[in-house]
């Protein structure tokens, strides 16, 4: 607060519609938290979809979910929990001003990320592709996944892949948006452009990434955990 | 002219008659100067001339419906057809018209006038809302030359999802696009609300349309991003021929009812909450009267907010939810109703003993008050369970919303438009035409949807394009009224052009209002509002009651 | 900087200790036999490990502990708003007679009763909760 009255005139940082830096600070950070709740209630609404089959159709969730592996699951889950860790560090050293630092640990970040969605692309989806774990009119559970035809309620197995996929992949798009977010802010971060002074892009990208975290965080056990 | 009357420390200046020689409209002239610009006036003009387009496209798809309706056989239109007309008229009208009219023209235009801010929080974000509705408009403009909707507006499952033949993927995307300019714009408005406000301007001074907008950006917020994803999860499940709304594969369509309405009966707030804060404006500036309960009327719209998400399953009443659902949802309803009502009885009680003008603002804000009680009460009739199950899907239903959004919202919108057109163009257009075409509105509209009660109580269905011969009397007094009230909303575009070009210098405050916009600016304002950031130190309408005001 | 207290890297270590630990947790809870104490049991334990984290990623690396009381206000309403959501549709779906462990179906005959595909498994007519978790526990073998 001390400061305002120095830096009112000259902050080259302070859009001229404010009247202080610690203003648009603010401004910034209670925008990205606002965008967060807007956020929390799009995937709300698949929360809540998912909410009413999983309390209907406990059968097929067990079932589909007993075909999901918690190792890769469970593997992404420390890879993205990570990320949010070196994410929040790489908020610190640019608050402290440790620009290389703060290079790295973004680029921690993305390649944690990439490791994420590769997995899942690799490991879960392209293999259930194959063996014709499709919802809809390629459904034919095969090869790996041979005993799920015996499930006798194929059209509730196939409700419960719909959300794996379309709530798996909603996260994953999530995670491409901030891969293109990030890849900016790397550069600009090489460039040495943040620092103590401005920070509100990385710790605003900071709380994104950690949203996207925590989505994951209820999606592991929502579809990998169902006992 | 005789605002020389001022009270306590609180001054309105000398009136001037003289409009600024640099204003926000003529600093600049280049096309890049608009459509790159920052600032919010001129994206509020931006939004005013896309959304008058809308509405003008919305009309003239009610103008064939309407047309079609005026013989009980379907003659004019075959059945598919009137599907997509009504589908679209609804479509435009909602997400297009209705929804951006009052917050992203008049909110955008006003608050941060109002608020003594020179911007809005983030504009670059603001003029990227206005190119978002463009794509979305764009889309929607596709979407109607490739063949239109046929779904309704509410985009049911399993019509949508499985059996209708038209493009609903892209209507989907439409919505959903959309969506994302509304809710950015009251992202940028609740910041703007809660950290821009001028020195002194505490929230217990703040203008009523403020807390409105307020109430109204939550509802954007929290609100829009799940109708996107219900409607983007419509869409998937229709291009991949699977998925929960669907009963084929076990899906329920009544979720997708629930998440639907979830949004879609807020969204009812989104359309009218600004609407009730511009009346709040206009009543005390033409009654001379501080507005009576200002912490009612402030609070009203925060709980409409709030308790308005509580009440959706009264759409659903006859559509298989359960019917302990529907109680609750029925009783809820009723309590909605209350804050409402708070609003329309201190109103009321603000003209009591004012000093009433009746310039053409006041009209329409008169004529709000009392086609919005109607639209309200008959909402009444529809939230009660057991009465909604005989009028469900009747034309009470359509004259209903109606009077809600055309004799509540499109009222409002006027009625503002008509308040803050000369500080927004510093031009007064003339006050009998504007007057006239004001009761011409309001008899329109009456005549239009008035009818749609009685034949709706009589049992006629929506949504059909021929009818039962026994209802064609009503339909044609509908359709005469549609002619009127499509009279009275073309004739304001001329007298508004027209007064850009001849009209009367405005002056800064030719209301005698009280309220930072009007005091503290020109008309046009300053391309950066205020010359130096005001400072307030008195409550909301400080209006002493003797003011005078010849118009 | 008002409001953006630094974090110590200590701090954020010792959260990413805490969230390893629960996703262990919760892991361990679902798929240890003797963890397994029912579906309703199973997914409570499992909502509130995820609680737990969701609530240490929030307070410390989103920094919502030390953020002032507008934030703290705002990152909680989504959770508000969320909670009206599923109280309400539930309030719909927990009282219809096709799917409610809390109302005894009606006869086939009765016009309310769900279309023949769209029947819920056997196991639905049943109240007790004890009858799932046995289920539960079959389930959990086959995998
Ligand atoms: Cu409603």
């Amino acid at each position: 607060m001390s400061s305002a009255a120095d830096t009112h005139e000259h902050n080259p940082h302070l859009a001229h519609h404010f009247e202080t830096i610690e203003q648009q600070e603010e401004a910034q950070s209670m925008g990205m938290w606002l965008f967060l709740a807007q956020e929390f209630m799009f995937f709300g609404g698949l929360f809540c979809a998912y909410a009413v089959w999983r309390f209907t159709y406990h059968d097929a969730w067990f079932e589909g979910s007993s075909h999901l592996s918690t190792f890769w699951g469970g593997l992404n889950t420390i890879v993205l929990l990570l990320s949010s860790y070196t994410m929040a560090m790489g908020v610190y050293y640019c608050q402290i001003g440790d620009t290389k630092r703060l290079t790295n640990r973004l680029i921690m970040t993305l390649g944690l990320g990439i490791v994420f969605v590769a997995v899942k692309l690799q490991f879960e989806w392209f293999p259930k592709f194959h063996d014709g774990v499709v919802p809809g009119q390629w459904w034919g559970p095969a090869g790996h996944y041979a005993d799920m035809a015996a499930f006798p309620e194929q059209g509730h197995l196939q409700l419960f892949y719909f959300l794996y996929y379309v709530m798996t992949g909603m996260h994953a798009f999530h995670m491409l948006i901030g891969f293109g977010i990030l890849i900016p802010l790397i550069v600009m971060s090489a460039m040495g452009k943040f620092g103590p002074q401005r920070f509100m892009a990385i710790l605003n990208f900071g709380l994104y990434w950690h949203f996207v975290d925590i989505v994951w965080v209820f999606l592991f056990p929502m579809f990998y955990l169902v006992t | 002219m005789a605002n020389a009357t001022t009270t306590d420390h609180i001054d309105i200046p000398e009136r001037d008659y003289a409009a600024p020689a640099v204003h926000y409209l003529n600093w600049q002239y280049t096309a890049s100067s608009w459509l790159l610009t920052l600032d919010h006036k001129r994206i509020a003009i931006l939004y005013l001339i896309t959304i008058s387009i809308f509405f003008m496209v919305g009309g003239l798809f009610a103008t064939i419906f309407r047309m079609e309706l005026l013989t009980p056989e379907g003659d004019l239109l075959n059945a598919d057809t009137y599907n997509k007309m009504f589908t679209l008229h609804g479509v435009v009208m909602i997400f297009f018209f209705l929804i951006p009219s009052i917050p992203a023209v008049l909110g955008n235009f006003l608050l941060p006038l109002m608020i003594g801010a020179k911007d809005v929080a983030f504009p670059r974000l603001n003029l990227f809302s206005w190119y978002i509705l463009i794509i979305g408009g764009t889309m929607a403009v596709t979407l109607t030359v490739t063949g239109g909707l046929d779904t309704g507006w509410t985009f049911y499952s399993p019509l949508s999802t499985h059996f209708a033949n038209t493009n609903v993927f892209l209507a989907a995307l439409t919505v959903f696009v959309t969506g994302f300019s509304s809710i950015l714009t009251g992202l940028n408005f609740l910041v703007t609300i809660h950290k821009m406000r001028a020195p002194g301007l505490t929230w217990f001074r703040l203008p009523l349309f403020i807390w409105a907008i307020y109430a109204t950006s939550i509802i954007q917020i929290l609100g829009t991003p799940v109708v996107a994803i219900t409607i983007l999860l419509a869409g998937i499940e229709r291009v991949w021929g699977v998925g929960i709304f669907d009963p084929y594969l076990g899906g329920d369509p009544v979720l997708f009812q629930h998440m639907f309405w979830f949004y879609s009966h807020p969204a009812v707030y989104i359309m009218i909450l600004p609407g009730m804060g511009a009346i709040s404006e206009i009543i005390a500036c033409f009654s001379r009267n501080r507005v009576f309960g200002y912490e009612f009327i402030a609070f009203s719209s925060v709980a409409i907010a709030i308790i308005g998400f509580l009440v959706w399953g009264h759409h659903m009443y006859v559509s298989g939810q359960s019917m302990y659902a529907g109680y609750v949802f029925s009783i809820l309803t009723m309590i909605v109703a209350v804050p409402s009502a708070i609003k329309i009885f201190n109103w009321t009680a603000t003209l009591y003993k004012g000093n009433v003008v009746w310039a053409t603002p006041m009209l329409y804000a008169i004529g709000f008050i009392g086609l919005f009680a109607i639209g309200g009460a008959t909402g009444l009739f529809l939230g009660i369970l057991g009465l909604d199950v005989p009028l469900h899907d009747t034309y009470f239903v359509v004259a209903h919303f109606h009077y809600v959004m055309v004799g509540g919202m499109v009222m409002a919108y006027l009625a503002g438009l008509h308040f803050w057109w000369p500080k927004m163009t510093g031009k007064m257009y003339p006050q009998l035409p504007a007057q006239v075409c004001a009761v011409v509105i309001f008899v329109g509209f009456n005549l239009t949807f008035f009818p749609q009660f009685l034949a709706g109580w009589m049992g006629m269905p929506r949504r059909y394009h021929s009818y039962h011969p026994d209802f064609q009397i009503w339909n044609v007094l509908s359709t005469a009224g549609a002619g009127v009230l499509g009279v009275g909303f073309t004739v304001p575009v001329f007298y508004f052009l027209w007064s850009l070009f001849y009209g009367k210098t405005a002056g800064s405050n030719p209301w005698g209002a009280r309220g930072l916009e009007w005091e503290q600016c020109t008309s046009p304002p300053d391309p950066h509002n205020f010359h130096h950031t005001p400072v307030v130190d008195h409550i909301a309408y400080p209006y002493t009651g003797e003011e005078t005001l010849s118009v | 900087m008002s409001g953006h207290h630094i974090v110590m890297p200590n701090t954020y270590r010792q959260v990413l200790i805490v969230l390893m630990v629960l996703m262990a947790a919760t892991i361990i809870a679902a798929k240890w036999e003797p963890m397994n104490i029912g579906i309703t049991g199973n997914l409570l334990i499992a909502l509130a490990i995820a609680g737990c984290k969701m609530t240490c990623i929030m307070l410390i690396f989103m920094h919502v502990k030390y953020s002032s009381k507008l934030v703290q206000v705002f990152a909680f309403c989504g959770l508000f708003w969320f909670a009206i959501m599923m109280v309400f549709t539930f309030n719909d779906y927990l009282t219809r007679s096709w799917n409610s462990p809390f109302i005894t179906p009606a006869p086939v005959a009765g016009g309310h009763a769900a279309p023949a595909d769209h029947a819920a498994p056997a196991s639905h007519a049943t109240p007790a909760p004890a009858d799932h978790s046995a289920a539960t526990a079959e389930a959990a073998q086959h995998s």
